[in-house]
């Protein structure tokens, strides 16, 4: 019964998803026609023939649900309809894309699965020769850097300084170096993250010692904690996956690399509809296809039937005892108040002035202070992040409460949704700007929260005080909101101030784009977009926003949630 | 007070059923000792005579009114009627909560007239608990303290009868005593679901024997531990340990 009711939520979700999608070019309330006539003619005065012409040759159906219903019945015949821009099919122009990114997340996969291998492989011998979990610090410190900044460095140091690699573009091998190390070098650290805390748990095992004990070496021991960390780990690995997807549409627009990321970001700003339907949904399908393929692979290691509700983020936990999240915290405000107090004028006899004792940061195209717009900029970036962590951890709440089981449901198949890409999405239906930016992070933020909420609601419901309760007259409303919620607030509260820094992240990402703050906003990720055409003649434009979002995401890799035991 | 008939419980659709016709009556004001080793079927009964799970066939019924699951409404009456201290007593206690809050959560619960706190004071001093540390958390108390504070919980609304499931099993052979004493000596009807048919004797009034889903044997306590007639009974009055002579 419960079983049938999670399989149903799931279901239903994938397929509301897939609706929404469809129905994409009415959700902006305006006229599908009216919007292939701003495309094509951006802000002419509107020609009411034009607008008839326009619907009636890009066979534009009336409503949403007529076009919904047009655009599925198409797409199942592997139909995506043709570009309201170039007049093109649009299905061969996704699956080409779709094949660079498959390619890029491919090489991006490999340099994860070598890195987390390279890290893990020697810790989790010693950890079996000593009979103590592995420490090291290697994998936090990897996972906690952005992918976009990551692209940047790399971008500076690699192509522009030595000029080992082509700096943008897709078809040799050599271009796919620096675009698979941007998205694989985090990607690899989070796996080593997430597997060395499952081989901490292995080592632990009875069965460690007992094979230890009757003198079974230490190589095939640590492979077969290995083999148990992957196989609990896999729903995560999968995750890992999903996370490559989403941070691919940025590492892509820097390189410059067509894939389905760029294309859809395309499309979104010449407001190419049809393309962008079909970039997302090629983009969703295969991250639902990693996430089902990670839930399949962890059944089948770990046969027995564990549920399906491990499918879930992991919940950050920090080595114990660092002070590296407060420092970095520190250092960041710090900066932040220096800026704040700053003049951010223009100056144009400044423009791209190195950093000096008036500007000791730099100054930017125009002759801004760096220093100044970078404090700026943390207000907008860090505020807006706190703002949506906030709002997500009363949704996440109001969810959780409403929890039965630990079964899998709504937030599972969002789970699979990356974030950036939610607000690529967004940004088609509303126009680019800071709030629905600010909604596309949200929309993926409170999912971690709900799913970390939905398990301490369940694991109270089932605790002494809660029957003692019912057994004394209350009644389910009651008993959650005076025996299990209390409960519930103060560990959630503590897990949203650790993912603070990745709302901030993920807005910093989408501004990067184009599709969060305006270009002139002093918000991070629209700074660092602006300091990219002056990467080799004033680097510090750049510099600026890559050190706070770096620090940023330290606080993000190593801030501790602390979770009931 | 408590009248069971030909109850089953069912809980995998093959297989022997937890309760398999359990058939069962209490008078009023006699108390009864419910004795049976693991898996004979007590702690089933006891949630399908809550009302926390269906009967699948049978009937159950309390001070004359049918017992089933439904809405906190609907149970009111059956929460305010008997009163239940639970296995895990004092983790029955939350946490967050001083005591008081937590002995005087069934008057707030019910609704029921009257001063709470002067009842709590009254039912924490008839359980041999300071009233003046009413207001510390749990954790500020010895495991027997708790057990007696959840004890105090059950009691605060006056229930005309009293669920003790397993309550002594946990307890050191001298604060078994000492609940015992207590328990027999507050003049409320009591349910005592035990594995121990030693306990059975300390009380004056009925033992029922359940054995694989069914009532065995149901008696008054003296005749049942003299001359027991199931061989289930028999068993567990062998397995009761005595000292040497």
């Amino acid at each position: 019964m419960r079983g049938l009711r999670s399989g149903l939520a799931v279901v239903g979700t994938a397929l509301a998803v897939v609706l929404l999608l469809a129905a994409l070019p009415w959700l902006r309330g305006e006229d599908p026609a009216v919007t292939v006539f701003r495309a094509l003619y951006a802000e002419r005065t509107r020609d009411p023939a034009v607008v008839e012409a326009l619907r009636v040759d890009l066979d534009l159906p009336a409503g949403p649900v007529s076009g919904a219903w047009q655009w599925l019945s198409r797409a199942l015949r592997g139909d995506l309809g043709v570009s309201w821009v170039d007049r093109e099919p649009v299905a061969p122009e996704v699956l080409r894309a779709v094949g660079v990114s498959a390619g890029l997340a491919g090489a991006a996969v490999g340099v994860a699965v070598l890195v987390a291998a390279l890290l893990l492989v020697p810790a989790t011998v010693r950890a079996v020769r000593r009979g103590r979990p592995p420490g090291g610090w290697a994998p936090t410190a990897l996972a906690a850097v952005p992918e976009v900044v990551l692209g940047v460095l790399l971008l500076t140091g690699a192509a522009v300084g030595l000029g080992w690699f082509p700096t943008s573009g897709w078809g040799t091998p050599a271009q796919v170096v620096l675009p698979a190390l941007a998205l694989g070098l985090p990607g690899g650290g989070l796996l080593a993250r997430v597997l060395g805390s499952t081989v901490a748990a292995a080592v632990a095992e009875p069965w460690v010692r007992t094979a230890r004990v009757n003198g079974a070496g230490t190589s095939a021991v640590a492979r077969s904690v290995l083999r148990r960390a992957v196989a609990v780990a896999a729903p995560q690995l999968a995750l890992v996956g999903v996370g490559v997807l989403g941070s691919s549409v940025a590492v892509e627009q820097l390189f410059a690399v067509p894939g389905a990321g760029r294309t859809a970001l395309r499309a979104v700003l010449a407001l190419d509809l049809p393309l962008l339907q079909g970039c997302v949904l090629a983009l969703v399908l295969l991250g639902l296809l990693v996430g089902l393929a990670g839930g399949a692979a962890h059944r089948w290691l770990l046969r027995p039937a564990l549920g399906a509700g491990d499918l879930v983020a992991p919940v950050p936990v920090a080595a114990r005892g660092t002070a590296v999240p407060l420092v970095a915290a520190g250092v960041l405000l710090v900066g932040v108040a220096a800026g704040v107090l700053r003049d951010g004028a223009v100056v144009l006899g400044d423009r791209l002035a190195p950093p000096s004792w008036s500007h000791p940061l730099g100054a930017d195209a125009v002759g801004r202070d760096v220093l100044a717009r970078f404090g700026a900029g943390a207000l907008l970036t860090v505020g807006v992040g706190v703002a949506v962590t906030a709002l997500a951890t009363v949704l996440a709440l109001l969810v959780a409460a409403t929890a039965r089981d630990t079964r899998p449901g709504v937030p599972d198949v969002l789970n699979a949704l990356p974030g950036v890409l939610v607000g690529v999405v967004l940004a088609a239906v509303t126009g680019p700007g800071l709030l629905p930016a600010a909604l596309g992070v949200l929309v993926v933020a409170w999912v971690p929260l709900a799913v970390h909420g939905r398990s301490l609601v369940v694991l109270g419901l089932a605790g002494a005080p809660v029957r003692a309760a019912v057994l004394a007259g209350a009644g389910r409303g009651r008993v959650l909101r005076s025996h299990v919620l209390p409960g519930v607030v103060g560990p959630l509260v503590r897990h949203a101030l650790a993912r603070v820094p990745s709302a901030s992240l993920a807005l910093a990402s989408l501004s990067f784009l184009g599709l969060g703050a305006a270009t002139d906003s002093p918000e991070w990720g629209a700074m660092l977009a602006e300091g990219l055409p002056y990467l080799e003649r004033a680097p510090w434009v750049a510099g600026a926003p890559v050190v706070g979002l770096l620090l940023l995401g330290v606080v993000a890799g190593t801030a501790t949630a602390p979770r009931r035991r | 007070m408590i009248e069971v008939h030909g109850v089953v419980r069912r809980y995998r659709r093959h297989g022997a059923p937890a309760l398999d016709g359990v058939d069962l009556e209490l008078p009023a004001g006699r108390d009864l000792a419910l004795v049976g080793s693991s898996g004979a079927g007590k702690s089933t009964l006891l949630r399908v005579l809550l009302g926390l799970e269906p009967a699948d066939a049978g009937t159950v019924r309390v001070l004359g009114r049918p017992v089933a699951p439904g809405s906190a409404r609907s149970l009111r009456w059956l929460r305010a009627a008997v009163g239940v201290v639970a296995q895990d007593a004092g983790s029955s206690l939350d946490p967050r909560w001083p005591v008081g809050r937590s002995v005087a959560e069934p008057l707030r619960l019910l609704d029921l007239p009257g001063d709470p706190a002067a009842r709590v004071r009254e039912v924490l001093t008839a359980v041999d608990v300071d009233p003046g540390a009413a207001d510390r958390r749990p954790a500020a108390f010895s495991g027997g303290q708790r057990q007696r504070i959840a004890l105090a919980r059950a009691l605060v609304h006056r229930p005309t009868l009293l669920v003790a499931d397993e309550l002594l099993s946990g307890a050191d052979a001298v604060l078994r005593g000492h609940l015992l004493a207590l328990l027999t000596g507050l003049g409320t009807q009591l349910l005592l679901v035990t594995h121990d048919l030693a306990l059975a004797g300390a009380l004056a009034g009925d033992v029922a024997v359940l054995a694989a889903g069914r009532v065995v044997e149901h008696g008054p306590a003296v005749d049942v531990l003299r001359a027991p007639v199931a061989a289930e009974t028999r068993l567990l009055r062998d397995a009761v340990l005595r000292l040497p002579a």
